[in-house]
């Protein structure tokens, strides 16, 4: 912590090293004790990109709790372009309540971020996710305006090799795999520092504990 | 009461110029090759009403010549009708260019004539009409004065006479007299014939004439038949110039969905099913079928539907006009405003998030899922209409994506390998059997490790003995 001179000579607006700004758009509970108690839950509001390491690790598991809460809700779901057909008996084993998801095929990338932007600036989506490999800068550029100030959850998969000179999202999450169990890193986030090696070992025995 | 009337004398070629205004003339003939209505480009090159095409010929080579649709300009009055039933609810149409309206119960409402008959021009405007108006407390009155005097007011009988005497008796039509033998024999006002005796006016021409002046001067009644909305929107608009592009074609679409949500607010109604169809100039028709998951009438929404299903899909070229007819309406009942304004407005924009990613990617690529009561994997989930309630059914641990078609794995000395040998840490699980479908399994299903890692659900075929990867948990 800086010392009290400096900070009473600082501007307010400044944001200051480790000092931590809640985002103004509130949190939806991810469902993990370790994630909720070190930041709070997802963000809402503001666009994540998460990046697995592998497939086939929960990489998509850790959305699946808040997903069960915001389907209580009115507004859809919608998952653009999943690799795979998202299992309804899971999703609804979970607690996620089937009937608000929407699935959307797209023939190329640039329809696919259409439908993300469509889903965002709808008003009618609680969650907008995307699985859109080959995204472009502009394109999560145009998502996140997009997404500015709804009470929207909205994430896009992406693979770990790409990299991107300005990454304009504001939230960035690695999932990776480690002793056999899965880690979570977020080396760049809003409003806070990057953290990394949140565990939540047992994932898969955890969301089926839980909502059993 | 008080009517207005609004005609349009220009109604023949106003029903063309939608979209830009043509720089070159353009007539509109009837069948005798006259010309019964020209453009202002027409009217400064000196072509008139009532001349032959010859001698327009002469004023001008270039220019061009539309035959008279008369039917569209009965849809046009049609349309204008429908949009005046927000002004009042006695509406009538006279042929061949006049729209009757009794605005008289609804000046308190409009707070004064005045306002209400500027309200009334704008929307006429709207249509891209040119009206001439007056108002009268005949309906007879009013056309006449519609005809011959615009922007004429007579708000009693009184002041009625003064207007309509200086008339030509031309102005009564048909019937057994004609307006012309009564000029003829030097009888050239209305107000001339009114002071003739009647006796002698019925002796040499019948009742006609005077039926018509007693009707005028609300000395009879004179009941309108009132005009009733068609049982389905179906209007019709063409282009001034052939248009080649979505972009050209978006304005007409507008204004044409625009009046059919016009239509649709008068009957309380909103679209659920439309066509909309483009004819090019060999006459050759596309159709495009709308089915929308929740019912609409908000122009902005619909024209957007449109025009990403109409990016989507290839569009003759050189179009000449644009239908829109609608298939089905239901009844939208004005909900009552919620203590939570957002979650109206919600349900609606719901629906219309569906319609608009299924305009543009296809109505199959954009649906939701369910769970089914079948233990076969691949039975029990469905795709389904987005919004379909989903039945409670008791479930095992399943994986999060589930592959389309199972992906046949190698082994070696039954072990299955993906990515190197995997290593089973749940199952087996057996499910089998489906002999009433003809789609007979018997499985031993596993949640097994890779060996960097992932989990996946993979199965044993036990009649072939094959492994297969069924599912991922991701």
């Amino acid at each position: 912590m800086a010392s009290p001179l400096l900070q009473s000579i600082l501007p307010t607006h400044i944001w200051k090293g480790k000092e931590h700004k809640l985002n103004p758009l509130g949190y939806v509970p991810s469902g993990f004790t370790n994630i909720d108690e070190s930041i709070h839950g997802w963000p809402l509001g503001t666009l994540m990109e998460i990046v697995p390491h592998q497939i086939g690790i929960g990489e998509f598991s850790i959305l699946i709790p808040a997903l069960a809460r915001l389907s209580q809700d009115s507004r859809w779901i919608l998952l653009v372009c999943p690799p795979h057909i998202p299992y309804a008996p899971f999703l609804s084993r979970m607690g996620v309540d089937t009937s608000k998801v929407i699935i959307t095929h797209a023939q190329n990338i640039n329809d696919a971020g259409w439908c993300m932007e469509q889903g965002l600036r709808s008003n009618s989506c609680s969650a907008v996710i995307g699985w859109i490999p080959q995204i472009t800068e502009k394109m999560m550029r145009r998502l996140q305006l997009a997404l500015e100030a709804k009470k929207v959850l909205g994430a896009f998969f992406t693979k770990p090799m790409t990299t991107y000179k300005n990454n304009p999202t504001p939230w960035r999450i690695i999932v990776r795999q480690a002793d056999n169990e899965t880690l979570i890193d977020i080396p760049k986030r809003r409003g806070g520092s990057p953290i990394s090696g949140i565990s939540i070992s047992n994932l898969l025995h955890q969301t089926c504990c839980g909502f059993a | 009461m008080l009517w207005l009337c609004l005609s349009f004398p220009n109604l023949p070629i106003d029903i063309f110029s939608i979209g830009e205004e043509t720089k070159e003339p353009v007539v509109i003939i009837e069948s005798t090759n006259t010309i019964i209505a020209s453009n202002n480009t027409s009217q400064h090159f000196g072509i008139k009403n009532g001349m032959t095409l010859s001698a327009a010929y002469v004023l001008s080579n270039f220019i061009q010549i539309k035959h008279r649709n008369k039917n569209q300009e009965i849809k046009k009055l049609e349309e204008v009708a429908i949009s005046l039933f927000k002004y009042s609810s006695q509406i009538s149409i006279r042929l061949p260019s006049s729209v009757l309206v009794e605005i008289g119960a609804s000046i308190k409402l409009f707070r004064s004539t005045q306002h209400l008959t500027n309200q009334i021009a704008k929307t006429i405007t709207d249509l891209g009409l040119h009206a001439h108006t007056a108002l009268s407390p005949t309906p007879l009155g009013a056309i006449w004065l519609s005809r011959y005097r615009t922007n004429t007011t007579a708000f009693t009988i009184k002041d009625l006479s003064q207007y309509i005497d200086p008339l030509p008796t031309s102005i009564i039509e048909s019937g057994n007299t004609s307006g012309m033998q009564l000029h003829d024999v030097g009888i050239k006002t209305i107000g001339q014939l009114a002071r003739i005796p009647r006796s002698a006016v019925t002796q040499r021409w019948g009742t006609y004439a005077l039926d018509q002046l007693d009707r005028a001067f609300g000395k009879k009644p004179d009941p309108q038949r009132p005009f009733s909305l068609p049982e389905h929107f179906n209007s019709e608009i063409s282009l001034n110039l052939p248009a080649s592009s979505v972009e050209e074609i978006l304005f007409g679409i507008h204004r044409i969905i625009q009046s059919m949500t016009t239509y649709l607010q008068v009957k309380q109604r909103g679209v659920i099913q439309f066509e909309l169809s483009i004819v090019n100039e060999e006459k050759l028709q596309h159709d495009f079928k709308f089915k929308l998951s929740v019912p609409s009438r908000n122009t902005k929404n619909l024209t957007h539907l449109v025009q990403e299903r109409l990016n989507r899909e290839s569009i003759p070229s050189r179009i000449e006009s644009v239908q829109l007819r609608s298939i089905q309406e239901i009844a939208i009942t004005p909900s009552n405003h919620s203590l939570l304004p957002h979650e109206e407005q919600c349900e609606l924009n719901r629906g219309h998030l569906i319609d608009q990613l299924q305009a543009r990617l296809g109505e199959n690529s954009v649906y939701g899922i369910t769970v089914c009561a079948d233990h076969r994997p691949e039975k029990s989930w469905r795709e389904t209409i987005p919004g379909n309630h989903q039945q409670h059914i008791k479930l095992n641990h399943r994986p999060s994506w589930l592959l389309r078609i199972p992906k046949a794995l190698t082994s070696a000395s039954d072990i299955p390998h993906l990515r190197g040998p995997l290593t089973i840490i749940d199952g087996p699980e057996r499910i089998e059997t489906g002999w009433w479908d003809d789609q007979d399994i018997k499985r031993d299903y596993f949640i097994a490790l890779t060996q960097d890692h992932s989990q996946v659900w993979i199965y044993k075929d036990t009649t072939s003995n094959h492994w297969f990867l069924h599912g991922i948990f991701a």
